[in-house]
């Protein structure tokens, strides 16, 4: 208890030290407003952006995208990532092209998703599926393949079938490491959304970025930047509320659990 | 006594060199010996000479190269479960699992051919001194605690044969000697063949009746010896000059074959 307390006073403290830096920063150097709002005009912009609705309007649009893309994504990685697991040959199959289109850096398909597809959410979702589900493939792999060889051994010997081994075994065994590839992922979709929101959208934060910008709007971008890294922050949190239920057992979950 | 209840006949294994690079690998050659009914046999030798390839082998998770192994059952009607109970060196526990649950679990995979003694497993508990943890999970119980669980439930089952891999090397020497006892009790009253694999001389004296010592390169049968030490055994029978000797000639063994 005593040091979760401390850990919230360092975290209000390092908070205060940002801002008054950034104040400090501004006045020393006396930077315009249109390059560097201070702190208050910010916070004044996200308040008024947040109450006219222009956030939670546009904020809703990323996130369901983001919802859908990381939903479907991380779904076929968990899908293509048992069976690869399963299946040596069908792993053998796949991983050539799953590495080209990882290699790729996705953003430069956004393009050809315009031509193909056209502004808005095809293109969006698509990116969005591409991000999550290369990590949840890998670590869905990773994962099932990682279990120790004397739990197999186990399960032979009480005679298990193949539906008891995965079930009863493989999978509580792999959600950990999936676990971790759902982090990853949920942090790639939230960048895909962005960046194809530049790009193909018009709507969402990412097109509020792209417009504050545009505008030379320095408090609109900051605030929207803002935006963004709450609403990333939030999706992080879901995905580690699930975990720690799903968890419990698991060694990285116990400071958690002994401190409540 | 005069029924062997495994029978291993000229079991060899080769591991096929890998690819090119490697050679075969003779990792046992010609093993033979008997374990009978309710007996404590300890397979003795130094590490790598196929110890746990040969419980392995018995317990047919893996194939031999060469040879046979013999499980002799009367028991018709419990075919269909499993004959072994198997407790490895590190407690294999499901750590989403409580000890009891854990204990469980075998009956879990086999609902369709075992209904869950649960009065028997929790006479297990108490026979492994294990009871007031049945709720607690595997990283709330030290390691001889876990080890205890594993044993509770190669036993669950009841299985005619007790196949144990090390399963007090990872432990310090108190709780070893905590555990040997605590297994002997557990032997006694349960009646089960076991077969115990340990690389600890004193360790095999200690426990067993009959001794099946193993040389390496390649790992084969050096001695099948009787340990005629009476029984109940405790503390002071390490203290006896028939263990020391028992220990001596086993060391001597050992080192002459290296
Ligand atoms: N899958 C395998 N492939 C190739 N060689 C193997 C394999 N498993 C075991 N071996 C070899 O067979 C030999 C016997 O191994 P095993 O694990 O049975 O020894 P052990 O007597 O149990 O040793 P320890 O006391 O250290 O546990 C070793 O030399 C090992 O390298
Ligand atoms: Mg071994």
């Amino acid at each position: 208890m005593k040091r979760k307390l401390l850990i919230i006073i360092l975290s209000i403290l390092f908070l205060i030290l940002f801002i008054g830096f950034w104040q400090g920063y501004k006045v020393l150097n006396e930077v315009p407003s249109f390059i560097l709002p201070s702190p208050q005009e910010v916070g004044e912009e996200f308040i008024s952006l947040l109450l006219n609705g222009t956030f939670l309007e546009e904020g809703w649009v990323t996130l369901y995208t983001i919802l859908i893309g990381f939903v479907i994504g991380s779904s076929l990685g968990f899908i293509s990532g048992y069976f690869a697991a399963k299946s040596k040959k069908f792993e053998e199959l796949i991983m050539p092209y799953m590495l080209l289109i990882q290699a790729t850096p996705k953003v430069s398909l956004i393009p050809l998703f315009v031509i193909w597809f056209g502004l808005g959410m095809p293109s969006k979702l698509l990116l969005i599926v591409l991000s999550a589900f290369f990590p949840v493939m890998v670590n869905t792999i990773l994962g099932l393949r990682s279990v120790p060889e004397n739990y197999e051994y186990l399960l032979t010997i009480l005679g298990a079938n193949e539906r008891q081994r995965v079930i009863k075994l493989q999978l509580p065994m792999a959600t950990p490491v999936i676990f971790a590839g759902l982090k990853v992922a949920m942090v790639q979709s939230v960048i895909g959304a962005i960046v194809s929101e530049w790009m193909a959208g018009e709507r969402g934060l990412g097109y509020l970025l792209v417009y504050g910008s545009s505008q030379y709007n320095a408090n609109l971008l900051i605030a929207s930047i803002f935006a963004t890294a709450f609403l990333g922050l939030a999706l992080y949190w879901v995905i580690e509320f699930f975990e720690r239920r799903l968890l419990f057992w698991h060694e990285s979950k116990l400071a958690f659990k002994e401190e409540i | 006594m005069n029924e062997p209840v495994v029978s291993v006949n000229n079991i060899s294994k080769i591991f096929k060199g890998s690819k090119k690079k490697a050679k075969d690998f003779v990792a046992l050659e010609n093993i033979s010996f008997d374990v009978f009914k309710g007996e404590f046999v300890s397979l003795l030798g130094p590490s790598g000479c196929g110890k746990s390839t040969l419980l392995k082998i018995i317990s047919n998770l893996i194939p031999s190269t060469g040879g046979k192994i013999d499980i002799y059952n009367e028991n018709e009607t419990e075919k269909k479960i499993p004959q072994f109970g198997f407790v490895f060196q590190d407690s294999v526990l499901l750590p989403w699992r409580t000890a009891l649950d854990n204990a469980l679990f075998p009956f879990e995979i086999m609902s369709n051919k075992k209904k869950a003694d649960e009065k028997h497993v929790k006479r297990l508990f108490e026979l492994a001194k294990l009871n007031g943890f049945e709720d607690s999970y595997p990283r709330q119980l030290s390691g001889g605690m876990k080890q205890r669980v594993a044993i509770v439930r190669a036993l669950s089952y009841n299985p005619e044969i007790l196949l144990m891999d090390e399963p007090f090397g990872a432990l310090d020497a108190i709780t070893r000697d905590e555990l040997n006892n605590l297994l002997l009790e557990i032997w006694h009253s349960t009646k089960k063949t076991i077969l115990f694999v340990t690389h600890s001389i004193s360790e095999a004296v200690y426990l067993s009746d009959r001794i099946i010592v193993m040389g390496t390169k390649p790992g084969r049968v050096l001695e099948d010896m009787h340990i005629d030490i009476p029984r109940p055994r405790d503390e002071d029978t390490k203290l006896s000059p028939e263990f020391f000797n028992y220990v001596k000639k086993l060391r001597v063994m050992l080192k002459n074959s290296e």
